[in-house]
């Protein structure tokens, strides 16, 4: 497959007054021309970081140590803000976590969307963006006509909705969606992950799609990255990494993911509490929750193993990790 | 409406609801008496046999935390009685006096979704635990002392003493919940309400939590009502399924009858909409389209119709359905599920 | 730092509580302290206080052993030092240390003549070794009086806030946690002291009885404290009674005192300590204004001070008689800017927003 978006040993690192926060440690992954990639892992494994990464929108207090982020044959990383910005939206553009809640109060949902539009459409005349923006409304299955409301008319469905016609606006070869049902109700959730998956086939995006929630990224990836505590542990296709998990985090994960299908069975506890990532513990990142854990996690990091073609872990001791098997439906 | 005293099957239930409502003003300006209500809670009637667990699920929005608030006496129903087993009698919580209500207190307990607010941030743990047992005045310090160290070791926060005088922005958030479940069992209630107590926390630690929760029920014989938006934590947590739409409980179930064969049409969508962890699952199309809204005012027909892809003029016309026992155990409110039995 | 803790806590347990207790408090107070530390304000706000509390503790010892009460006492003490000087023609006056000319001379005494001797007594003498900030125009010492002043304005300070913020929490914290009919009393109650100008008002106050320092004190706590205050402190304990941890307390059973003297109050008191230093604020400047207007019935205070430099017609001399003036002034916007700006530093530790990251 061609890759649209190669990112190789990306570091990225945040500067606080205790010292430096390892949220991006030497991530690397590929993503395919029309791909849909899914990245898992719990609050703070680094997942909006890797985001904030790709298009370059990091806090003051961030900074990328080393990696490469090639996008479409161009590295982002040395590009300073000014050709950043040429890219930024048009080529790579993001649903950001949480957004949905971020629309102002004040004004009417497509002027906010026609500001946004604004630094990359200069010569945009009005009605050219109106109709711009309502064919944006029907790609996301809202009425044109909301165009014209303020958000608090919006439904919480509705309102993640506009965001995506948002973040779709510049036609991106590439988009970013940061939890992008998290806080909405399972069947809205499952209307917009719908809606995301015709619109990315529609239009031949590459998509990637950060979630905590496994069983989402099961739905809407064909390939799954697991994160944990800012190191890409694994990374293979979802049709493999689900019932064969090789690193434990994911198997643990997976393993205590409650589900409504297949046998009611007892799940897996995970022990312990993620890393601060300030010190991060030595060795595999892991190991102090790690059931399968030997003397070696403790003091050397895993090397990544390409235990099947395209199917990537980092664990001293993946072979031990037991297999998962599917839930019959 | 009158005689509707379902769950007969359930003997000696522990807790019994009978027609519970709870509306609340729209606020209509300042001076302006509210004439328009949100029936956030109407007409629901289920109970709970002792030592099991009812999981009420629902959109948010459809009054699962308003059910449970009455429960707990922390809220008041606009209609509607509670009965809570007292040794052989069913006594009705609207009339306990205020020795009653400390009783009552010690009986009923409550774990709350968001760990972070619900622990007062000037007290330590040891205060937040034991304080069912000082305001009820039970044990003398040192008592309560050993008491509290019992239930921290209980609830996996080992080695007791480290955690004892810890402040709440000390522990994290899984911890919290288990302080707070902690804090729930200190006195030995019988009855726990958990709102979403997991919600809030990181997915590697939900199970752990919920494990811990199943182990004391267990152990000491709780029943919990489990309130949760989630239905494969129904499933882990419960052995009966309540599914609330908009305020009124439109299906009841033995937990797997419930998701092996679920008859309501709102059920099945909901079910069909929650995602699986297989990638080689697919999932059946969910057939409703648009959102939760809010009950304000509604009709007197079945809540569900203008979403429901079933819905005939027989459903548009007649008032809603009583929540009615189709099959053995199984309750739906539907006009167009068949009674089979 | 969490390992530190863990043993702390773990020899703790051995002890009795009210140890544990205090320890807890002392270790929130080094926490409290550290970050109030590194905010320079407030440190500073804190080191002008000290240097006036000192002040205020050094003058009974200063009068009982350096200082001649019958000289350096505020009130009663009186030195004016005096110079001989030779009365000559007028506009021949060559050497002004030593000569003055017969005008002047007439002033003071119309019989005198060309040729006579002159003694004359500085009133309000200019600071000088023996008087560091000169003398008022009742040949008192200025420093005395200052720092005999201090004392009266911590007085008046402390009693007034914590009279206001006893009144304010109570109030807050029970308007908010009952609401209804009592909410809406001390409300409006609290709106209608709002309304009424607190200066003016007390200003009609103090002309119709006679006030005291104390008396003011009080009536500054009393107002403040079912007025403005009142209404913020209700604001951040209905902000509380809201919170899940209330609903918490309840469902294990505690009733209305317990809700409110256990998690309510405790939960304003940061805030009630904050304003607490704003009204200490408030209180000096007040008393000022009051004793500048000649209103108070008290012996000695900074506004006094300025009030009799006022009355006596130095108050329009410009420059000349600066220490007149500026001891009493400075020091009136110094102590009360630095309560202020202890509050200020107090608010970056109790109000996490305003933290720096
Ligand atoms: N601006 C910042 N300064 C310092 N640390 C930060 C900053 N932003 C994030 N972090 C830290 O970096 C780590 C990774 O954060 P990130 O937001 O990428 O996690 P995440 O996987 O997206 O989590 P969530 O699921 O909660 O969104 C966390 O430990 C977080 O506390
Ligand atoms: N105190 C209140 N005043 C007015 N309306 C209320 C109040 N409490 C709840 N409601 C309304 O009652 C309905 C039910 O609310 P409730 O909190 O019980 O829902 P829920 O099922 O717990 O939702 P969620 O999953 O979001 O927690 C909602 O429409 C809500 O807006
Ligand atoms: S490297 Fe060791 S500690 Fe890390 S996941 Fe593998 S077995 Fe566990
Ligand atoms: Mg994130
Ligand atoms: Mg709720």
């Amino acid at each position: 497959m061609e890759h649209i978006l190669e990112v190789n040993d990306l570091t990225m690192h945040y500067t606080v007054k205790e010292g430096e926060v390892m949220a991006v440690d030497d991530v690397s992954f590929a993503l395919g021309r029309g791909e849909a990639l899914g990245l898992v892992g719990e609050s703070g494994c680094g997942k909006t970081s890797v985001a904030m990464s790709l298009i370059r929108l990091l806090a003051d207090n961030a900074e990328i140590q080393k990696g490469s982020i090639v996008l479409d044959g161009v590295d982002l990383v040395p590009l300073v803000e000014e050709e950043m910005r040429t890219h930024r939206w048009a080529d790579i553009s993001m649903v950001f976590q949480g957004a949905m809640n971020a629309w102002n109060p004040v004004y009417k949902v497509g002027d906010q969307i026609w500001e946004a539009m604004q630094t990359h459409f200069p010569l945009m005349t009005e009605s050219e963006a109106r109709e711009r923006i309502a064919e944006l409304f029907r790609l996301v299955g809202l009425n044109p006509a909301m165009m014209d409301r303020y958000p608090h008319e919006f439904s919480g469905g509705m309102r993640q909705r506009a965001i995506i016609a948002m973040a779709l606006s510049c036609n991106p070869k590439v988009i970013i969606a940061d939890e992008p049902t998290t806080a909405l109700d399972v069947i809205v959730q499952d209307q917009i992950l719908k809606e995301l998956k015709k619109i990315q086939q529609e239009l031949g995006m590459s998509i990637i799609y950060i979630s905590h929630d496994v069983a989402v990224i099961a739905e809407v990836s064909d390939r799954i990255g697991v994160m944990y505590a800012g190191k890409l542990v694994e990374l293979g296709p979802t049709d493999e990494v689900f019932p064969r998990p090789r690193h434990p985090y994911a198997y643990l994960l997976l393993a205590s993911t409650p589900s409504v299908k297949g046998p009611r069975r007892k799940l897996a506890p995970l022990e312990g509490e993620p890393p601060n990532l300030l010190h991060p513990p030595a060795g595999c990142r892991f190991h102090p929750r790690c059931p399968f854990a030997t003397e070696v996690c403790a003091t050397d990091e895993p090397p990544y193993t390409e235990v099947d073609e395209g199917h990537i872990v980092a664990c001293w001791n993946w072979e031990q990790v037991p297999e998962l098997g599917r839930l019959e439906a | 409406m009158t005689d509707r005293t379902i769950d007969t099957k359930v003997e000696q239930p522990l807790v019994k609801v009978e027609n519970l409502k709870r509306l609340f003003p729209v606020q209509r300006g300042l001076f302006r008496k509210a004439t328009n209500f949100i029936h956030a809670v109407d007409d629901v009637s289920f109970s709970i046999p002792a030592g099991e667990s009812l999981g009420l699920v629902g959109e948010s929005g459809c009054g699962k935390t308003t059910t449970g608030r009455i429960l707990t006496r922390l809220d008041q129903p606009t209609d509607g009685a509670i009965y809570l087993r007292d040794g052989q009698e069913m006594l009705n919580i609207a009339d306990i006096d205020k020795d009653g209500m400390k009783r009552f207190r010690r009986r009923v307990q409550m774990i709350f979704q968001d760990p972070y607010e619900s622990m007062n941030p000037r007290r330590t743990i040891f205060d937040t635990i034991a304080e069912p047992l000082q305001v009820q005045g039970i044990g003398r310090l040192p008592e309560r002392e050993e008491r509290v160290a019992e239930l921290l070791e209980l609830v996996g926060l080992t080695p007791a003493p480290t955690f004892m005088f810890r402040y709440p922005h000390e522990l994290s958030g899984g911890q919290r919940q288990r302080v707070a479940i902690a804090r729930a069992l200190v006195i030995d209630p019988t009855f726990v309400v958990a709102d979403e107590p997991t919600s809030m926390l990181d997915v590697s630690i939900r199970i752990s939590i919920m494990d811990l929760m199943l182990n004391l029920a267990n152990e000491f014989g709780v029943s919990y009502l489990y309130i949760t938006h989630d239905l494969a934590v129904a499933r882990y947590m419960c052995d009966r399924i309540a599914v609330m739409y908009l305020g009124k409980i439109v299906e009841l179930a033995e937990t797997e009858e419930l998701l092996g064969n679920p008859q309501h049409p709102y059920t099945r969508a909901l079910l069909s909409a929650v995602p699986v962890p297989d990638p080689s699952y697919v999932r059946p199309p969910v057939e409703i389209k648009g959102g939760i809204t809010k009950a304000i005012d509604p009709p007197p027909v079945c809540r569900f119709v203008d979403r429901c892809p079933w819905a005939t003029d027989y459903c548009r016309n007649n008032e809603a359905p009583p929540l009615e026992e189709k099959s053995s155990g199984h309750f739906v409110a539907c006009h167009l599920v068949e009674k089979v039995s | 730092m969490t390992t530190d803790l863990h043993q702390s806590t773990e020899e703790m347990l051995a002890e009795s509580l009210w140890k544990v207790r205090l320890k807890l408090a002392w270790r929130s107070f080094r926490k409290g302290w550290a970050s109030f530390v590194e905010n320079r304000i407030g440190l500073l706000g804190l080191g002008i206080i000290a240097l006036y509390g000192l002040m205020a503790l050094a003058h009974p010892i200063l009068l009982d052993t350096v200082w001649d009460p019958r000289v350096y006492d505020p009130i009663i003490g009186y030195d004016a030092p005096a110079t001989i000087k030779t009365i000559v023609p007028d506009g021949q006056v060559t050497d002004p240390e030593t000569q003055v000319s017969l005008l002047e001379a007439r002033l003071i005494n119309p019989i005198l003549k060309v040729g006579e001797t002159l003694e004359i007594r500085e009133q309000p003498a200019s600071p000088s070794r023996k008087h560091l900030l000169g003398t008022d125009p009742l040949g008192r010492d200025v420093l005395s009086q200052l720092m005999f002043s201090t004392r009266a304005a911590f007085l008046l300070g402390v009693v007034a806030s914590l009279v206001t913020v006893f009144i304010a929490t109570t109030v807050g914290s029970v308007s908010a946690f009952f609401g209804g009919l009592i909410d809406t009393f001390f409300m409006r109650l609290a709106d209608l002291i709002l309304l009424v100008p607190f200066l003016p008002l007390l200003i009609v106050l103090s002309a119709l009885f006679q006030f005291g320092l104390l008396h003011l004190a009080l009536m500054i706590g009393i107002l403040g404290g079912f007025g403005g205050t009142a209404i913020i402190l209700k604001s951040q304990a209905l902000s509380i009674s809201v919170k899940p941890f209330i609903d918490a307390a309840r469902i294990a059973g505690g009733g209305k005192m317990h809700l409110i003297f256990r998690h309510i109050i405790p939960n304003v008191l940061p805030l009630s300590f904050l304003y607490m230093m704003f009204s200490v604020t408030d209180a000096i400047s007040i008393e000022a204004t009051l004793s500048f207007l000649g209103l108070l019935n008290i012996d000695m205070s900074w506004g006094i001070m300025i009030y009799q430099a006022s009355v006596q017609g130095y108050l329009l001399s410009g420059t000349k008689y600066w220490w007149l003036l500026m001891p009493a002034g400075l020091s009136v916007t110094l102590l009360a800017g630095s309560f202020f700006l202890v509050g200020r530093a107090m608010d970056e530790i109790i109000n996490p927003r305003l933290r720096k990251r």
